[in-house]
């Protein structure tokens, strides 16, 4: 928060529910310009977060006066500790991440609410709740499912909608629990395709031909097209799943250390290249090696 | 703050001279209302001219932003008058209450 436009605006969204916001806010901008223009500390810094400052313009507005006293008050002072927080760089990385990841959210609470929709009213033609939605009627509910999650998802502020978006939440949190547990559960054979049981058990790419061409040798997670790091995974039993993409030619990069092997994506290289590091490292000391352009999983996305 | 005594002291600094948001703000807090919040007093102004106690213009400045000026109108100088009315009765009775308790 640097000038006092994006404060307004985050005072505005703040206030985006009320009722009379516009004369409530009306020379918001001027006041706030008066402010900033006294002295270089941020409006942040004096007038707290701007949601607070909102709401005490609610409180104030309503004729019920925020209480005044001659020590910061609790609730100031964790004011500010947000704000501190808030304005570290790590809280504003993080935070965006998190952000960019809800609208993939509202989708995935959207398809989970209408799973669990169509499982608890099988129609007559439902062979009961399957991952993905069968006939027309239940693609629609999904569909439709998703478009309200969404919808909810962009809509600000305001108790009714928030309070409609937690309960959502918590629905689909449920159903999406509901959903692993029953995948969990044994499932008919037919499923997957046929496995040889001379095959050692390996990670196969469900119909994707022979399980012989399609090992898997490495996991990349995305979320909304960005690409996931250092991302843990289990099987169905929480057993760490574990690939063998030494039987196929590659290796962990040697410049990374000790890699956790479940920890997706792994930082892979061709044999030959780790071997090409290995002996670089020998000869160079360890200070000249740096991390293969795969990357170790602990890096930021690129 | 009481529930009503930020209004009363608004309309008080605005009865000593018509003032601008943060204007009213500081003058509060020279006054001695030191921890008054600005939201409180800026949502104190919207409030009252919302209800009609107050008359505003803008007065353009060469330096700064443009300034809206809020100043009583005869409805904030009825109010005004009423509250500190009963302000004074308030703070006497509160006087003399803490004159005559056991704890000084």
């Amino acid at each position: 928060m640097t000038d006092h436009d994006a404060y307004a605006r985050a005072v505005r969204e703040a206030l985006a529910r009320h009722p009379e916001r516009e004369e409530l806010l009306e020379d918001l901008d001027d006041h706030l310009a008066e402010i900033a223009a006294e002295s270089d500390a941020s409006l942040e810094d004096r007038l707290g977060p701007p949601d607070a400052y909102a709401e005490e313009l609610r409180a104030a507005y309503a004729g019920r006066p925020e209480a005044v006293s001659g020590r910061r008050r609790p609730r100031e002072m964790a004011a500010g500790f947000v704000a501190r927080v808030r304005r570290h760089s790590l809280y504003g990385g993080a935070t965006g991440f998190l952000r960019e990841l809800r609208p993939g959210w509202w989708v995935l609470r959207g398809y989970a609410l209408g799973m669990a929709a169509l499982a608890l009213n099988p129609g007559p033609a439902a062979e009961g709740p399957g991952l993905v939605p069968g006939g027309a009627v239940e693609i629609l509910v999904v569909a439709v499912a998703v478009a309200a999650s969404v919808w909810l998802g962009r809509r600000r502020g305001g108790w009714p909608a928030l309070s409609l978006a937690v309960a959502a939440n918590a629905a689909a949190a449920v159903a999406l629990l509901a959903g692993m547990l029953a995948g969990a559960a044994p499932v008919p054979e037919q499923a997957f395709s046929p496995t040889p049981q001379s095959v050692r058990p390996d990670v196969v790419l469900v119909g994707s031909g022979s399980p012989f061409a399609a090992a898997v040798t490495n996991i990349r997670l995305y979320k909304d097209g960005k690409a996931l790091v250092g991302v843990d995974v289990y099987d169905q039993d929480g057993r760490p799943l574990v690939l063998s993409p030494e039987e196929h030619g590659l290796e962990i990069d040697p410049a990374c250390g000790d890699v956790i092997r479940n920890r997706y994506p792994l930082p892979l290289v061709t044999a030959e290249e780790a071997e090409a590091r290995r002996l670089r490292e020998l000869e160079g000391g360890k200070s000249d090696v740096v991390p293969a352009p795969s990357a170790c999983a602990t890096s930021e996305p690129r | 703050m009481l529930k009503g005594v930020l209004d009363l002291a608004v309309l008080a600094v605005l009865d000593d001279r018509d003032g601008y948001g943060y204007d009213v703000v500081r003058r509060l807090r020279e006054a001695g209302l030191t921890e008054v919040g600005d939201a409180s007093v800026y949502g104190t102004l919207r409030r009252l001219f919302k209800a009609g106690a107050l008359t505003s213009y803008v007065v353009a400045s060469d330096e700064g932003p443009h300034r809206k000026y809020y100043g009583l109108n005869d409805a904030g100088r009825r109010q005004l008058a009423s509250s500190a009315a009963t302000w004074t009765s308030f703070a006497a009775t509160m006087d003399s209450l803490l004159k005559e308790g056991p704890h000084d």
